[in-house]
Order: C-alpha cells, then sequence, then structure tokens
C-alpha cells in the first residue's frame, strides 16, 4: 500500500516537475496573451517562440517586469533550475547559488548545489521524470517483444517454439549489462531514447520466458481444448482463452523490469553512458559526487531516491506475484 | 467388553478464518476398540480429515482444538506437549495419507525413510533398522525387498508407494492407524490389494485402525463399525450391518441409495435431496450451523419415482453375437431393445490406433512409441450410450479424443454418419465440431476463469452462427441454463463463484449450446461427491431422452459406467478386451481382466457385510 | 548421459556463434567509426595521418563488410588467437589473464560468504516464520535487496570518507593495495590486500547474501507444504530435523543449480563496483575498453562470458541431476 502510494506521488512529482522547482513561469501574461513557458521543460520547442524572439534567456522574473511592466506570471514552488545555476539577484532576496563544494543544503537549496552550482533538488525532481519514462517506455518495448515471442512459442509450439526458445538463451546467455554498455558506446551521440530502445531490446527475455510457459500450461486447460471441440478459431483461442488469462502472471515480470529499468538507467549514468549532460539524471548527480566524498548531498538524497524507487517497485511486483500465484489463488 | 485404544469425547476443531470461524468437527465423540476398525464417511468438507488431523495434532494454520478430549490408550492427547506427542506418532498411533506420489520424500531411498522412523522410536542399530525394513517391505507384499530396499520413490508405482507408507506406518507397531483416504488415488485393482494388505496386518498384529474415505463401498469392505459426518457434525454412528441395513438419518439414507451399484434397479438415480433438505442457520458466535430437515418419502416412493425411463437400446442382435455376448432374455433388465439388423451406426470406429513417438538421443530420433490407442474398433448407434471403462492410463481418454480430433489419429477410420472425420479439414471439421462435444473431468479447469456464464454460453453459438443475434443467444443461453436446472440470474456471474456440480452443469450447457447429436463425457463426474454425482448423472440421462442424444461415457468406475452405459466395452493397455451389453458383461464377464475388474469394485451388499461380520466374529472367538 | 552431454555442446557452439555473430554485427552496423571515435577522445591535435588510419584498418579488418569480418575474427579465436588490443598493444588474452584474480579474490570470498550466511538465515526465518525477530530480519533482507550495490558502495565511500577518518575504522577507498604496497613484509601485504578488500566484498556480498536468503526461505516454505513432510512429522520427526534433514535437501536442488548459473558472474566481476573502488578487475577492464573502443578485447570478453554462462548452464542442468535422484539424462 505504501509502495503504491510511494509511486503514485512519484508519478506525480515527475509529471509536475515543472511545477514543484523551475525558473520558468507556469503561466504568464505577456503583452497581453497568455504562455505557458514552463512546458518548456517537458520538450524545448514547447516553449514559446516569442520568448527566444525577445531574448530572454530563460531569465524570466526580471526580463518580464522590463519588458512588459503590466505582465503577471505564476511561478513554480521553487525557484531552481535543472540545468544552470541561479544567479545573484534572479529571484528577489534569492542569493547566488554557491559553487564548489561549498553548496551543502541550505534554506534555498534543500538538497544542496553541485560543484558547478546547479540545484540538486530541481536537477532530482526533474531526474524522476528521466527515470520514469526510462522504466515505463523501456519496459513498454521489452513487453511488447517479450509477449510476443513468448506468445507464438508457446501456441504454436514445434519448430517456431525450439527457434524461438534458442534465441531467447542466446540473449540471456550475454550479460545485459555488458550488451547494453556495448549497444550504447557505439552509438555517436546517444540521447535518452536510445537507451529506452537498448534496454528494451534487451530485458525481454525474461517476460517472454514466463508468457511462453504460461501458454504451454494454459493450452492444456480443459477449457482451452473445449474451445477448440466447439471450433472455436486460432485467434480467437489464442487472445480469448489464452492471452486474457496469462497477462496477470506476466504483470509480475514487467513491475520487477520497470525497476531493474530504473536502476540501470541510472547506473548507466553514473558510468557516464547515460543521457547526455543535460538531461538530469539521478545517477548522473551520483557521478558528480563520486569525484569529493565531502559532498556528502550529491551521494545521499539521489542514492535513497533510487533505492525508495526500486524498493516500491519490488514491493508491488511481489504483492502482485502473491496475488497471481497458482497455489493462492487455489486455496480460496 | 474389550479395551479402547482411542476415545474422543465432544471433539470440536475450528478454523479461524478472516471470513469468521468455521466449524470443521463440531462434537464429535466415538471409539475405537483393540483390532477394530472405524470407518468415517462423508463428502468433501464434512471434517473426517481434519478429525484424523487432530489425532495426530498435525493441524496446519489457522485450524485449532477447541474442546473436548482425544484419549489415546487412557492419555489425553489435547494437552499433550510436544515433544511428547512427536514420541507418540509414527510409534503408538501412526497415518497414511492419500496421495502416495507426493507423500514420500523424493530425495531420500524408501529403505531411508522407514529406517528413520525405525531408528526415531527404537534402538536399533543400522544394519538391524534395515534388515528390519526389508522384512516390513516384504510383509506389504513388495517383491525383491531386499533390492527396492534402495529405490527411491519415483522409480516405484503408486499402489507400491502406498505400501511403503503402510510398511512405515507400520514399522512401529503402533496400536492406531490412521489411514486418510489411502485407495482414493490408486486405480481398483491396487485399491483391492491395499485393502487386502490392511485386513490381514489388522488381524495378524491386532492392531486396530481408523479408515476415513468418502467411498460407501470400500467402508463396506473394511469397516467393523461406521461413523457418518456431514458438514462438521455426525449424523450417525453404529456397526457396519446396522449402518447399511437400516440407516436412521436421512443423510445416510440419501448417501446410501444415490450411490450406482453393480446390481443397482434404478434407472434415475436417488439423491441425497429427495431424502433431506438442509438450512443455514447462524450462530451465536457468527459461524453457521446447517440443520437438516427430513423429507418425508418411503423409500418405495423413492424406488417408484426412479424406475421409469428409457430402458437400455442395445446391439442387433446378430452384432451380439459376434461379439460373444448373444441375446439371453434371462440376463437382460426388462424394456430392453435393440437396434434393428441392418441400421447404420451413428459411429464407427475401425482399428483405430494413436501412438506418440518417444524422442531420445542427439538428434531427437524416434526410438519408440506409446501405444495408447491399439487397434480399437466399436459401432455406436444412435441414442445409445457407450461406455468405455479401464483403469489409468488404459487409452479411454485418448481414445474419446481422437474421436473428437482433439489429438491425431495415428491410423484407423472414424466414420461419423459416413463422414470420415479423420480426415476432415478446415470448414467441414469446423461443422463436424457442432455434430460432436465433450464434456471433461475436472469442473475447475474446464471453464474460463475470464469469461461470464453468458458469454461461455454465447461463443459456441456465435462459432457456429446459431442464433440471430446477440439478444436472441441470451436468450438461448438462458433455456440451455434452465435445462441443466441453474437460474438465468447466473448468467452475469463468473466460474469461481459456482460449487463442482454446478461448473459441470454449466459445462453440459456449454456442449449442448452447439446442437450436438453425439458428446463424449471424458469422466464427468469422477470428480465430484456422490450426492452430486447422482444429479448429474440424472442430468445426463433426462436430456439424452429429450434430445435424443447419443453418448460415450468415459469412466474408470464400473457401477458409475454400468449405470448409465447400454453397451460397455472393457479397455486394457491400449485395446479393447471385452465389448458387449452392460448387464450381461457385469453377470457373465467372458475374459479374465473382466473377471478381476468386477470382483475389485468395491460391493456394498449387505448380504456380503453380514457374511464378512459373521467371519470376523468367528475368528475373533477363536 | 555422454550422448547427452554430446548433444549439449554442440548446442552450445551453435549459440555462441549466433551470440558473437549477433554482437560482433551489432557494434559493427552501428553509426561511427570505431577508429575515428578512439582518436577524437584523444584529443583532435592527435588525429593521425590517412594513411596511418588506412593501414590500421587493413590491420583490423574493418575495410571489410562485417560478415566477412566476422569469420576472420571467428577463424582467429578457433584457432586460440584472440587478437592484439587496439589501445595497449599487448595480447589480448595476456590482458584479460592479468585481470582474473583480482576479480576471483572479490567473487569467491563473497560467494562463498554468502552460501556459509544464507542457508542458515533461510533455515532460522523458516523455522520463525511469523514471529517478530522473522519479520524483522525479513524485513531488513527485503530493504538490502532492493538496496543497488552502488548506491551503497557510494554511501559507504562518503560514511567511511567523512565521519571514520582518522578513527580506528578507516578503511582505504580506492585500489586494491597501498601505493607502497612493495616495501612491505609479507604478512602485511597479506593484511594491506585484506584491508582494501573489505569495502567491496561488503558490498559484493550483501546483495546477494539477501537474495539467497530469501529464496532459500521461499523454497523452504515451499517445501515445508509438501504432503512428504507431513509424513515425516506423522512418524515423530522434530521440528529442526524436518527443516534440517526433509526440507532442506529439497531446496538444495534449486540452490545448487544456481551454483553453476554464478559462474559468469564469478569471472565477469562488477563493473560498477569494480570502477567504483577501482579495483583492476574484469569489470575494470571490459569498462576501460569500452571506452577506448578497444575492440578486439571488448570481443574477447564477450566471447568469454558467454561462454561461460553457457557452461554454467550446462554445470547447473549436471548439477541438478546429481543432487535430485528423479532426474536422468542417460
Amino acid at each position: 500500500m505504501i509502495a503504491l502510494a510511494y509511486v503514485v506521488m512519484m508519478g506525480l512529482v515527475a509529471l509536475l516537475s515543472p511545477a514543484i522547482a523551475g525558473t520558468k513561469p507556469l503561466v504568464c501574461s505577456y503583452q497581453g496573451k497568455l504562455y505557458f513557458p514552463a512546458l518548456g521543460y517537458f520538450n524545448r520547442s514547447w516553449e514559446n517562440a516569442v520568448f527566444r524572439k525577445d531574448r530572454f534567456r530563460n531569465v524570466y522574473p526580471a526580463k518580464l517586469r522590463e519588458k512588459d511592466p503590466a505582465s503577471w506570471a505564476i511561478w513554480p514552488l521553487v525557484y531552481q533550475d535543472p540545468y544552470r545555476r541561479v544567479r545573484d539577484g534572479e529571484w528577489p532576496d534569492q542569493p547566488a547559488n554557491p559553487t564548489r563544494d561549498e553548496g551543502r543544503p541550505n534554506r534555498f537549496n534543500l538538497f544542496g548545489t553541485n560543484r558547478a552550482g546547479v540545484d540538486v533538488f530541481a536537477q532530482m525532481v526533474h531526474g524522476a521524470r528521466t527515470a520514469l519514462l526510462v522504466g515505463f517506455v523501456s519496459m513498454g518495448i521489452a513487453t511488447t517483444i517479450g509477449v510476443i515471442v513468448g506468445a507464438t512459442a508457446g501456441f504454436f509450439g514445434g519448430w517456431i517454439d525450439t527457434a524461438l526458445s534458442r534465441l531467447i538463451e542466446v540473449v540471456m546467455c550475454v550479460p545485459s549489462l555488458v550488451l547494453i554498455l556495448a549497444l550504447i558506446a557505439v552509438l555517436e551521440r546517444p540521447t535518452i531514447w536510445h537507451l529506452m530502445a537498448v534496454l528494451g531490446v534487451t530485458g525481454w527475455t525474461g517476460i517472454a520466458r514466463l508468457t511462453r510457459a504460461e501458454f504451454l500450461r494454459l493450452k492444456e486447460l480443459d477449457y482451452v481444448v473445449a474451445a477448440r471441440a466447439i471450433g472455436v478459431g486460432r485467434t480467437a483461442i489464442m487472445f480469448r482463452h489464452l492471452m486474457r488469462n496469462a497477462m496477470a502472471p506476466v504483470l509480475v515480470p514487467v513491475t520487477f523490469g520497470i525497476a531493474s529499468a530504473i536502476l540501470t538507467e541510472s547506473a548507466l549514468s553514473f558510468l557516464g553512458f547515460g543521457a547526455p549532460p543535460p538531461n538530469p539524471s539521478w545517477g548522473a548527480l551520483l557521478n558528480d559526487g563520486r569525484g569529493n566524498q565531502q559532498m556528502w548531498w550529491l551521494i545521499v538524497f539521489p542514492g535513497v531516491a533510487i533505492f525508495l524507487t526500486v524498493l516500491a517497485y519490488n514491493l508491488i511486483g511481489e504483492g502482485l506475484q502473491e496475488s497471481t500465484d497458482p497455489r493462492l489463488a487455489g486455496a480460496e | 467388553m474389550s479395551n479402547s485404544v482411542i476415545d474422543i469425547k465432544n471433539l470440536r476443531t475450528y478454523f479461524h478464518t478472516e471470513e469468521g470461524v468455521v466449524r470443521a468437527v463440531d462434537d464429535i465423540s466415538f471409539r475405537v476398540d483393540e483390532g477394530r476398525t472405524l470407518g468415517i464417511v462423508g463428502e468433501s468438507g464434512s471434517g473426517k480429515s481434519v478429525t484424523s488431523l487432530s489425532i495426530m495434532r498435525l493441524l496446519a494454520g489457522s485450524a485449532r482444538i477447541e474442546s473436548g478430549s482425544i484419549a489415546l490408550l487412557g492419555k489425553d492427547l489435547v494437552g499433550l506437549p510436544e515433544p511428547q506427542m512427536r514420541s507418540i506418532r509414527g510409534s503408538d498411533v501412526s497415518m497414511i495419507f492419500q496421495e502416495p506420489m507426493t507423500s514420500l520424500n523424493p530425495v531420500f531411498t524408501v529403505g531411508d525413510q522407514i529406517i528413520e522412523a525405525l531408528r526415531l522410536h527404537q534402538k536399533l542399530s543400522k544394519s538391524e533398522a534395515r534388515r528390519r525394513t526389508i522384512e516390513l517391505l516384504d510383509e506389504v507384499g513388495i517383491p525383491e525387498p531386499a533390492v527396492r530396499v534402495d529405490s527411491y520413490p519415483h522409480q516405484m508405482s503408486g499402489g507400491q508407494k502406498q505400501r511403503v507408507m503402510i510398511a512405515m506406518a507400520l514399522s512401529c507397531n503402533p496400536k492406531l492407524l490412521i489411514a486418510d483416504e489411502p485407495t482414493t488415488a490408486l486405480d481398483v485393482t491396487i485399491q483391492a490389494q491395499i485393502l487386502e494388505i490392511l485386513r490381514r496386518l489388522r488381524d495378524t498384529r491386532g492392531m486396530s485402525i481408523l479408515f476415513i474415505t468418502h467411498d460407501l463401498g470400500v467402508i463396506a469392505e473394511i469397516a467393523d463399525d461406521v461413523l457418518v459426518m456431514f458438514r462438521g457434525k455426525m449424523v450417525e454412528y453404529g456397526s457396519v450391518l446396522e449402518i447399511f441395513e437400516n440407516p436412521q438419518h436421512p443423510y445416510t439414507k440419501g448417501l446410501l441409495s444415490c450411490r450406482p451399484r453393480l446390481n443397482t434397479p434404478y434407472r434415475l438415480l436417488p439423491t441425497v435431496a429427495d431424502f433431506m433438505q438442509t438450512v443455514q442457520e447462524p450462530l451465536p458466535d457468527g459461524s453457521m450451523t446447517t440443520r437438516v430437515i427430513e423429507t418425508k418419502l418411503s423409500e418405495d416412493d423413492i424406488r417408484r419415482m426412479t424406475s421409469h425411463g428409457r430402458g437400455r437400446l442395445l446391439h442387433s442382435k446378430s452384432e451380439l453375437a459376434t461379439l460373444g455376448h448373444p441375446w439371453t432374455d434371462g440376463l437382460l433388465a426388462p424394456d430392453t431393445q435393440s437396434v434393428e439388423e441392418g441400421t447404420k451406426p451413428l459411429l464407427a470406429v475401425d482399428d483405430l490406433r494413436v501412438h506418440f513417438p518417444i524422442k531420445r538421443g542427439v538428434f531427437s530420433r524416434v526410438v519408440g512409441h506409446v501405444k495408447a490407442v491399439d487397434g480399437v474398433s466399436f459401432n455406436v448407434y444412435r441414442g445409445q450410450t457407450l461406455g468405455l471403462v479401464g483403469e489409468s492410463g488404459c487409452g479411454k481418454t485418448t481414445a474419446g479424443r481422437a474421436i473428437l480430433r482433439l489429438v491425431d489419429p495415428t491410423s484407423g477410420s472414424i466414420r461419423f454418419d459416413g463422414i470420415d472425420v479423420a480426415s476432415l479439414q478446415g470448414a467441414a471439421l469446423k461443422k463436424m465440431r457442432s455434430r460432436l462435444q465433450i464434456i471433461f473431468q475436472d469442473p475447475y479447469g474446464s471453464l474460463n476463469p475470464r469469461m461470464t456464464i453468458e458469454s461461455t454460453l454465447i461463443e459456441p453459438m456465435a462459432v457456429h452462427g446459431l442464433g440471430t443475434n446477440r439478444a436472441d443467444r441470451r436468450d438461448r443461453a438462458v433455456e440451455l441454463l434452465r435445462e441443466v436446472d441453474l437460474p438465468p440470474d447466473h448468467l452475469r456471474r463468473y466460474p469461481h463463484e459456482f460449487s463442482g456440480g454446478q461448473r459441470q452443469r454449466i459445462c453440459i450447457a456449454r456442449a449442448l449450446a452447439v446442437e450436438p447429436e453425439f458428446i463424449v463425457c471424458d469422466e464427468s463426474v469422477s470428480a465430484l461427491d456422490v450426492s452430486v454425482q447422482a444429479q448429474v448423472l440424472n442430468l445426463l440421462k433426462a436430456l439424452q431422452e429429450k434430445r435424443g442424444l447419443t453418448y460415450i461415457f468415459i469412466s474408470h468406475d464400473l457401477s458409475v459406467v454400468k449405470f448409465m452405459a447400454d453397451m460397455m466395452a472393457v479397455m486394457n493397455a491400449g485395446k479393447i478386451v471385452e465389448f458387449g451389453p452392460s448387464e450381461a458383461i457385469y453377470a457373465d464377464p467372458q475374459q479374465e481382466y473382466t473377471r478381476r475388474l468386477i470382483a475389485a469394485t468395491p460391493d456394498d451388499d449387505v448380504q456380503d457385510i453380514r457374511r464378512r461380520v459373521a467371519a470376523r466374529q468367528a475368528a475373533t472367538a477363536d | 548421459m555422454l550422448d547427452y552431454l554430446i548433444r549439449r555442446f554442440l548446442l552450445a557452439a551453435v549459440t555462441l556463434a549466433l551470440i558473437t555473430f549477433l554482437v560482433y554485427g551489432l557494434i559493427r552496423l552501428m553509426p561511427g567509426d570505431p577508429l575515428l571515435m578512439q582518436m577524437e577522445s584523444m584529443g583532435p591535435d592527435k588525429m593521425p595521418r590517412a594513411e596511418d588510419l588506412e593501414r590500421m584498418r587493413e590491420v583490423f579488418g574493418l575495410n571489410d563488410p562485417w560478415y566477412v569480418a566476422y569469420f576472420d575474427w571467428l577463424g582467429r579465436i578457433v584457432r586460440g588467437d584472440l587478437g592484439v588490443s587496439l589501445s595497449r598493444n599487448t595480447k589480448v588474452a595476456a590482458i584479460i589473464s592479468e585481470r582474473i584474480g583480482p576479480t576471483l579474490l572479490l567473487s569467491l570470498s563473497s560467494l562463498s560468504l554468502t552460501y556459509l550466511l544464507s542457508i542458515p538465515l533461510g533455515l532460522y526465518s523458516t523455522a520463525r516464520a511469523n514471529k517478530p525477530d522473522e519479520r524483522v530480519l525479513s524485513t531488513l533482507l527485503y530493504m538490502l535487496y532492493s538496496l543497488p550495490s552502488f548506491v551503497a558502495a557510494l554511501l559507504l565511500q562518503t560514511w567511511f570518507a567523512i565521519e571514520l577518518r582518522g578513527t580506528a575504522w578507516e578503511l582505504p577507498l580506492f585500489g586494491m593495495v597501498s601505493d607502497n604496497f612493495n616495501d612491505l613484509s609479507k604478512g602485511a601485504q597479506v593484511l594491506d590486500l585484506l584491508r582494501h578488500a573489505i569495502l567491496p566484498i561488503t558490498c559484493y556480498t550483501y546483495g546477494s547474501l539477501a537474495y539467497y536468503s530469501r529464496f532459500v526461505r521461499a523454497n523452504l516454505q515451499e517445501v515445508v507444504r509438501q504432503d512428504y513432510i507431513r509424513t515425516a512429522r506423522a512418524k515423530g520427526v522434530g521440528p529442526l530435523r524436518v527443516l534440517v534433514r526433509h526440507a532442506l535437501r529439497n531446496t538444495m536442488i534449486p540452490l545448487v543449480t544456481m551454483i553453476g548459473l554464478t559462474l559468469p558472474a564469478l569471472l565477469s566481476g562488477s563493473i560498477i563496483l569494480e570502477q567504483i573502488f577501482s579495483w583492476p578487475g574484469m569489470g575494470k577492464l571490459f569498462f576501460e575498453s569500452i571506452r577506448e573502443r578497444d575492440y578486439p578485447v571488448l570481443m574477447g570478453l564477450l566471447l568469454m562470458f558467454s561462454t561461460l554462462t553457457l557452461l554454467g548452464q550446462l554445470l547447473a542442468d549436471t548439477l541438478y541431476a546429481w543432487v535430485d535422484p528423479r532426474v536422468s539424462y542417460s
């Protein structure tokens, strides 16, 4: 229950990250029109061109006042930016972010700042977005591949099954981090999307194996044989009778997979092979903190965040496993 | 009066579940005297196994003994500390279980497991214990005991494993042996052997047995006294002769008459519901209790009620003669008819073979075949019921599935209404599927758990284009439910909301949804309690008459097959051993195997019981 | 049995060929020129002359289509030649064998610690199932199981650096030996090595320890529900003996097969942990060769990891037949 609440909370933080920490107004009225510059955190091109034309240079509070005294704006809860250092006087009564190893947590930088003076709290809030995005998209890819491969192998059997099982074995044989690193390393400019694709392409084997096993088991059940005896077609048997009943157990490795994808993303970022620098990532923060043990806040906060997230998804996976366990279900 | 080995007074064992208290055993009292056998009989959920586990103090989970006393050799076990209880288990009282397949530890040899029991309770050296173990294995009839002592459980058959379990239970000369459904998982011929061993050991060792079973036939074969349990309560307790000759409680009466016997005169079976009704009443502590209201029906009423219905329909007289069971007036029940000479059979199976390859080696070479069905031929005429009976692994299920093309036959022909089913493909096969249907054994596995009853019943109609639209199909589904005696408001529910008997009715409704002419019933009542089994058998018979259906009725239970089938085929090792009218095969079996099967089927004939009781008394008087 | 082994080896060889083919192809088909990338990372001023580059391409077969190059490489492998490192000019085999020792030091001690501790922990938590102390222990193990090892390593390093510096508990945070290692006496050398190994071994071990104890416990709880355990209790066997003799033997079956599956991990080390602790093992080697785009070393390592994985699976199946009397391959 707590795990579920945490996951929901993290989802909200990720979704509302520009509203929690940022230097762009959520809503502002500028020269008589309404704009939503904070959307720029999701995608650069969503930030209205008018601000680039008017050379705002991301310093909204002063420029808004200067260019249009009648303007108003609604600001994020914390005026900090995940990409750059906030300078002195940008925001009323807020000093510049400290740099080097002086940025221990304070009133303005809740979790401190890194060596370049970028706020850790802002990076973590926006990093949650990266983590969740990677977790869900890569597992989405993995689930699609895994379910298709596993279902095909389990349903058709024979040489198709032999060939696909072989394929699963081959992919499983290569240690996943090794394969991922090898693939990422040869990319010229890896983006976060490449990363997700690679994680998805390497992470489907467990799902495929389980789907295949479920299909093989369900195929022998009397209700499937009864459907064949009735004359129900292959496709209908596959989807109506097998897929629907196989999906609940398959959710278990998917949930564990999300945890491991988030973990792998932060590990890769930590090693410097993650999404390129401007992307905020928990792993990248850890990498920042590696150089200097005195800057404990660069290790502790993202470390705890990774731990809690992995823990939450593992707990949910465990819960799902218990509820789909045939032994426990049979005892009802 | 002899000494009591165990004396139980007012035992109550409750389960404390999240939904509340369940009174699994509710005020049970009985005693077993030295050298006697008490049979506890009841259906699933009656609390008979919980009673035995209470004695052993092996209750699991939320079950607790609430009150009462269990005196074993004068010592009360209820409050006994665990270490003392442990020294009693396996020495003074020991137990054998239902599933010999899983009751032995797979990673130890059977010898090791018996030696362990011996050395736990007796001061024996390893070699002495081993010698003793070999003697015990010999005593329970394991061939070559000196070799088999080093076998692992998986190297033995089910019957042998149960013998090992008995040897282990007897290793420390217990005063009381608790046998919890020890023969339920075994074939009937093996069951007869195990019962024989138990009787012999009881007599040679002067031991007492508490025998728990759902099968009244088995009770009649082994018990001196009988206790009947119903929903946690004891409803009747008396000597075996009293119970079978003159049952007092309506439940006992119902149970005794709803069971098809080899010599049953009924055409439809009486059911427990003909004798009594039950009312659920809440108790002050929130748990539920069952009150029984007797239905005032004389047994004659019931006999009249169940003696109408269709008579037997046999093959033509010339065919019967070639089968070795010529038409003999005296042997056959009244109203028996035979089809006219020259009638075309609805289903003609000729030299059917189903072989499964065994693969081995580097390139999966086929090194041999499992000949599941090995040259089976028979005819079935319209409106007939053909019974296929045989022990596990005889090929009866595979034969049934091959006829429906659910497994592909290796060779032979299957002609249904003149069409060769074995060679049908695509649309023609699909069309054939609406004429041939099947009902399975396991009521839990044969319904898709994620489909409502409505979609389960509508799917076959949609596949075969029956009914004009969804509403029309739903009306048909309601009609089907009514036909199998289920209320129409069940349509919206999911399978898990139903009991085993109800699910089996839904399966029957699904098979009927495509308006078939021919149904294979594959062990369709084997997983059900006897009282429910009787209702489903009656339903199948009623549907046959109403719709003019033709059945192949497959079962391991000779008495059920004989009750249902006009013609009966006895199968063994993939072949039909004997084929003829059910009555004739029972009255005058021609083959040795059939005779063995009939002899092994437990009978609760009162004359037999009387004879056995007299013999027992004579033996103990000596 | 022999028949079975031959069959397995043939299958493994095919799988291995497939893996390397796939990986080789993937690496080669990725955008970017391995040689150019390597040079770029050294800085623009060190860009080699075009003819030098061409000569290197020739040497490493980069001018051939990738499948031709693959079969060239495979041919050399079959002859036992792993090739020469791009960035170090040393034989790949020599580099690898130099790095195996440090990795084995970590992985073997971690593996033995894991097995030594997880079985008693699993037994304990099964015996005391649902008692308060078991709840606490299980929760703790679960937390450890979910704590990523590199996060733990970083937290430990931070803690040791800030809180324990200068105390008696101070431990070296990086490297395998101290700078003055060669001047130390034999005994002091061993001590020095051990002190360096404590933190890496801890991080290596706790995760697998948590995983294995949970695994042992889950399996035991499954086995304890079986009918044959009831049989054992019905013949008067005490609770401890039931657990240790009857249940544990059955639990050993999946546990022993896992030994086989850990074989590759024994030698591959942990990329991240070795990186964090600057431990000169296989994981660090892999990471370095990735950064330097050292393809011969990378392919050599991949080949080794995959071979070990396949061997591990074979070992697992063989062990399985050995501990479970029901399984035989003859």
